[in-house]
């Protein structure tokens, strides 16, 4: 059984049909990354699961539990989170305040503490900048603060949406890392949208092709990463 | 656009200029004039905050916030006939009445919370124990708590009667005030689900039409029920007595203080203190401060944003049902009309301070409280020119900053 399923997804902007018909399982402990150029449905997919654009048609399964009519807040509850695109820090919060944002729908005292400091762990940075205002944070900073708030919520299964999206090269590198760190050592299942195709692949186990749309291609990163077609379309031919 | 206000400033300035040389009032009239405006301000204040609480969120002019705060007002004022028993016995005797079930009641439920703290500490408690503790200790507790809140009411008539009159009236005071809160609250809670929510998605001028409409619904809803006569509230003797009290300024002279008036700003203060803890402190005012922000996002940090609203309504309403409260107890008369000045007057408060702004309100209220105040006597014109005057000082204001004088441009971004 899988963690996460979509069936057949159908979401509609307005007019739009943004995802027609997509089918993927994400396994526990496994990254899956989701690749392909602007607009072809990478975001929408991952606001679908999280019920920020709820699907109309097919269905989107946690586990044994059908996810797909229920409310954000609702699927967050249950340990679907997600750091979206572009970040989304809460600029005129502080750091410690965004990270407790993170935690809201947690109750364990606690647990959260323990996580804080396990936040603050991995991002060192953040504990200097604990009472600043996130909006004053620098963009590396902001992407360390939005997969930290993403991890005080104790993901079973983390969506990430374009974590190197305007990053230096250097950042993207150590953001990746902690990617990879979070799912060998914290066994966090995690499902990872990205333009950058030649790192996505480097740290998925597998991945899966979106064309306006539709999933064309469904393989194991390696295949994925040593096809030519996808060479040329998505990793800029190197 | 500014050469006109500073224009309008210098002509105002030169007023003034002329005024006080000619016709200098005494420092005992600035001042007097100066606790009018406090007290008025205070009352603006915790009105303006409803309009900036809902503002910073939903980006939306509650127009109707001036009659959810006429409504409490009414509330109040059954309240405080039903203290006084329509009028059976003095304020005090039914405020003593009334007293003798809440502060033991008070007295008792605080009694239970170092209770509660010590429960969770001990999450493996046996069935048994606990079943013990849920039907013996704090039912024993509560009424141990009920005695002693009993027992001080008792020592209290005996031994002190003036600290009992004071105590007594602050409970009966406190009482209508917390009633208008409460009704106020149903009022805005009912407001949000029936004509704001369904609205959610609409294009931002519908539900402006849809608050006004709110507003001369629940108009004309008073008018019905209340009838078009004016009520004004009973008045506790210890806040009324007209001489009230004096405080002795030496050479400059004697000043007599308004009861109620110190009253209304202790309160309204305190009130915003409460609020300030509430937005700064706690976690559901840390999600709704990240719901203003950003609303798609608070969702996916599994913050449920309709509920957020409907406590942003609350929090709104609360304190405009306790300022609605405050204009009666200041002996303001009721009608079906009373929300609407000190609403639109609020309203202008919030925008002067920064809509959106919660310190901007507080300071935007009390400003044009004291502005209104002064201003007649300082331009050397009868005081039916306040609203003139309050009016005039916000164009000048939105003229030299538009977004208020605490305003962020963030909240112009959003628009």
């Amino acid at each position: 059984m899988s963690l996460l399923e979509l069936r057949n997804v159908h979401t509609f902007y307005g007019k739009i049909h943004a995802l027609k018909g997509i089918s993927l399982r994400v396994e526990e402990g496994e990254v899956v990354t989701l690749i392909g150029s602007n607009g072809a449905g990478k975001s929408t997919t991952l606001k679908t699961i999280s019920g920020i654009t709820p699907a109309a048609e097919g269905n989107i399964i946690l586990g044994k539990q059908e996810i797909t009519q229920l409310k954000p807040d609702q699927i967050v509850g249950l340990g679907v989170i997600q750091s979206p695109e572009g970040r989304r820090i809460f600029g005129r919060l502080t750091v410690r305040e965004n990270l407790e944002m993170g935690a809201f729908t947690r109750d364990d005292k606690a647990g959260i503490a323990q996580d804080l400091e396990y936040v603050f762990g991995l991002f060192p940075r953040l504990k200097e900048r604990e009472n600043q205002h996130g909006g004053t944070l620098s963009g590396g900073e902001q992407q360390m603060l939005a997969m930290g708030r993403a991890l005080m919520a104790k993901p079973r299964i983390l969506l990430l949406d374009e974590p190197s999206m305007g990053l230096a090269p250097l950042l993207v590198k150590s953001i990746f890392e902690i990617i990879k760190y979070l799912n060998e050592e914290r066994h966090t299942t995690i499902l990872l949208v990205e333009q950058n195709a030649n790192v996505a692949l480097q740290v998925a186990q597998r991945g899966y092709v979106l064309q306006s749309g539709h999933i064309i291609i469904a393989d194991d990163a390696e295949v994925l990463a040593a096809d030519p077609s996808i060479r040329e379309a998505y990793l800029g031919g190197h | 656009m500014s050469a006109v206000g500073t224009l309008l400033v210098l002509a105002f300035a030169e007023r003034v200029d002329y005024v006080t040389q000619t016709n200098p009032a005494t420092f005992i009239t600035w001042a007097q004039l100066f606790s009018i405006g406090l007290v008025l301000g205070g009352v603006y204040a915790l009105i303006a905050l409803g309009y900036t609480l809902v503002y910073g969120i939903l980006f939306m002019i509650n127009f109707a916030h001036g009659e959810v705060m006429m409504l409490g007002a009414y509330c109040g004022y059954f309240a405080m006939q039903f203290v006084i028993m329509d009028g059976q016995h003095s304020f005090e005797d039914g405020a003593a009445l009334i007293s003798t079930i809440i502060l033991p009641l008070i007295v008792g439920v605080v009694f239970l919370a170092p209770r509660r703290a010590a429960a969770t500490n001990q999450p493996n408690e046996s069935l048994q124990r606990s079943t013990i503790r849920n039907f013996v200790i704090m039912p024993g507790r509560f009424l141990i708590g009920l005695l002693i809140g009993y027992s001080i009411l008792v020592a209290l008539s005996n031994g002190a009667p003036h600290m009992y009159l004071i105590v007594v009236t602050t409970l009966g005071v406190l009482f209508v005030v917390v009633c208008g809160m409460l009704f106020s609250m149903l009022v805005a809670f009912l407001l949000e689900r029936t004509a704001y929510r369904p609205l959610r998605k609409a294009p931002r001028l519908v539900p402006l039409i849809s608050a006004i409409g709110a507003s001369i619904f629940l108009q004309q809803v008073a008018l019905r029920i209340f009838g078009p006569g004016r009520k004004a509230y009973e008045q506790p003797q210890l806040l009324d007595t007209p001489p009230n009290f004096f405080i002795n300024l030496g050479t400059l002279g004697v000043l007599p203080v308004n009861k109620v008036g110190v009253f209304i700003v202790i309160l309204s203060i305190l009130l915003m203190i409460m609020l300030y803890i509430i937005v700064q402190r706690t976690k559901i005012g840390t999600a709704m401060r990240a719901v203003a922000e950003d609303k798609d996002t608070a969702a996916l940090m599994g913050i449920n944003v309709d509920r957020v609203i409907v406590f942003t309504f609350l929090l709104g309403a609360a304190l405009a049902g306790a300022a609605g409260v405050m204009l009666g107890l200041r002996g303001d008369d009721l009608n079906a009309r009373f929300g609407f000045t000190p609403g639109l007057k609020a309203f202008t408060a919030a925008v002067l301070g920064g809509i959106g702004n919660i310190p901007g309100a507080m300071f935007g209220g009390f400003f044009l409280g004291i502005v209104e105040s002064l201003g007649p006597q300082m331009l050397g014109l009868n005081n039916d020119w306040k609203n003139a005057i309050a009016f005039s000082l916000l164009v000048i204001v939105i003229i030299f900053r538009p977004t208020g004088i605490l305003g962020e441009l963030t909240g112009a971004k959003k628009v």
